[in-house]
């Protein structure tokens, strides 16, 4: 909840994020948003506006079908998908009073989103794109590739990977 | 087939594989006394070694033998015979093996990389093919799987065709057979698709050449070609070559010109709830009422009139 007299700062920005994205992703994913804080507050002001840095990650499972071309739509898989993004908000009107109802301020057009989004983790994810990325052999001798915390970049040079070269 | 030009394939090496299985099938009549043919001790040499490829050990460390692979077959067709270097193409782009200084095959699994050219794809190319052979072949005789040879006729004799075809996940080979009488000892095919991986070579969006310099070469793709027996709009399928022996054909019917949608970038800036997930990219074609029907030249995949033939080692 915001007040009538409050301005618009990163707390707006962040409760703005978690509309935006929740309105959309909710419409096909069933999860929660969840702020990640880890890069800390970050705010700058340009010439006409303010910008707000918010990093988040939705996590859901996919139960909607996601448009596409024509008639074409991606069926729900019932995988579960974890998004990235970063969304800079960006408040066209500094200063302002927000009033209470943040849905109208959203709608108001003061407020832009510029949405930085991992989409090729997406559809990965979903299973309707072929990411293509060699797998390390040790990954289809033994073991499913581990895509949790031992995944990383470089994860092939791995010092316990007997054949990384 | 080196570098691909097209999405169907043919061209000189499954070609040059063909005519070393079937030649002088048409020879063959129903009466068993005349079954021999040239091919046909070839097809139960093949089969012989390639079954003892598929047996032969496969190590998880360090892959297929290096000796006796499927290319080391004794019988099989040199460099020479195809004009350009295939078995290295072969070893290489399919297979993923590197060739050492001196020539040998270094066949052990490469961490970290895709197999040959083909794009997010590790898998033991070599085995596969050598599994398709065996079993196209065993079709073509009438054996069952692992049935001894016969010394003296097969059950039957039918003719084997082999085409390649990108791009899917995973490379599969498709045994697909036909027949055509059941009185008839050589009335049926054996058709074998090797479905692969797409791959690192880039693959032209339209059929037709665009030749703006009349070098016979696709201004874009430099393996497509219209040159040799490239036609637009075929009308004939002759039954033999130019040399009077079977013939077939390959054409490909498609939309002139294909272009890709929807590429466009995803972070520019809008309002609340205004956006979506992209819309994956599509291919779509130039003109929607454009069809064409294009008999590729050899080189491009296709198959000339003037057919490769097998040339003893």
């Amino acid at each position: 909840m915001i007040n009538k007299d409050q301005r618009f700062d990163l707390a707006v920005a962040n409760a703005a994020v978690a509309l935006d994205i929740a309105g959309v992703l909710g419409s096909f994913l069933e999860g929660r948003f969840v702020e990640d804080a880890s890069i800390g507050n970050s705010q700058w002001v340009s010439e006409k506006s303010e910008f707000f840095a918010v990093r988040w990650r939705f996590e859901g499972r996919h139960v909607g079908t996601i448009p596409g071309f024509g008639h074409t739509s991606i069926a729900p898989t019932g995988n579960h998908v974890s998004v990235s993004g970063l969304t800079l908000v960006e408040n066209t009107a500094p200063g302002k009073p927000t009033g209470d109802d943040i849905e109208k301020l959203l709608r108001s057009g003061t407020v832009v989103f510029h949405r930085f989004i991992d989409w090729l983790a997406v559809f990965a994810q979903i299973g309707v794109l072929h990411l293509g990325r060699p797998m390390s052999i040790d990954d289809i001798r033994f073991v499913p590739p581990d895509r949790g915390t031992r995944r990383r970049p470089g994860y092939n040079t791995d010092p316990d990977d007997q054949h990384g070269r | 087939m080196g570098k691909m030009p097209y999405h169907l394939e043919k061209g000189h090496y499954l070609l040059l594989l063909e005519a070393t299985l079937n030649e002088g099938i048409e020879a063959v009549v129903d009466d068993d006394t005349e079954v021999t043919f040239p091919g046909l001790a070839r097809r139960c040499s093949m089969l012989e070694y390639m079954r003892g490829v598929v047996a032969r050990p496969c190590s998880l460390t360090d892959g297929e033998s290096e000796d006796d692979g499927v290319l080391m077959w004794p019988e099989f067709m040199s460099d020479d015979d195809v004009g350009f270097p295939i078995f290295e193409i072969i070893a290489e782009d399919w297979f993923g093996y590197r060739i050492r200084n001196n020539g040998t095959f270094n066949t052990s699994p490469h961490p970290n990389k895709p197999t040959g050219m083909w794009d997010g794809y590790q898998g033991n190319v070599e085995r596969i093919v050598a599994n398709v052979m065996v079993r196209c072949l065993e079709v073509s005789l009438g054996l069952d799987h692992d049935a001894p040879i016969p010394e003296g006729a097969p059950p039957r004799s039918w003719p084997l065709y082999f085409f390649f075809k990108c791009q899917q996940p995973f490379f599969e080979g498709w045994v697909t057979w036909q027949c055509h009488s059941v009185n008839r000892r050589a009335a049926g095919q054996v058709t074998v698709i090797f479905a692969t991986p797409g791959h690192n070579h880039p693959v032209s969006d339209h059929p037709i050449p665009i030749d703006s310099n009349h070098d016979h070469r696709d201004d874009q793709v430099h393996t497509l070609r219209n040159d040799g027996e490239f036609l637009e709009e075929p009308v004939s399928a002759p039954a033999a070559d130019v040399g009077g022996q079977p013939h077939q054909g390959v054409w490909v019917v498609t939309h002139r010109d294909h272009k890709k949608l929807n590429v466009f970038d995803t972070s520019v800036p809008s309002a609340y709830l205004e956006w979506g997930p992209p819309l994956l990219p599509i291919i779509a074609p130039e003109n929607f009422c454009d069809v064409v029907t294009v008999q590729p030249a050899a080189r491009s995949g296709g198959i000339d009139a003037v057919k490769p033939g097998y040339v003893a080692p």
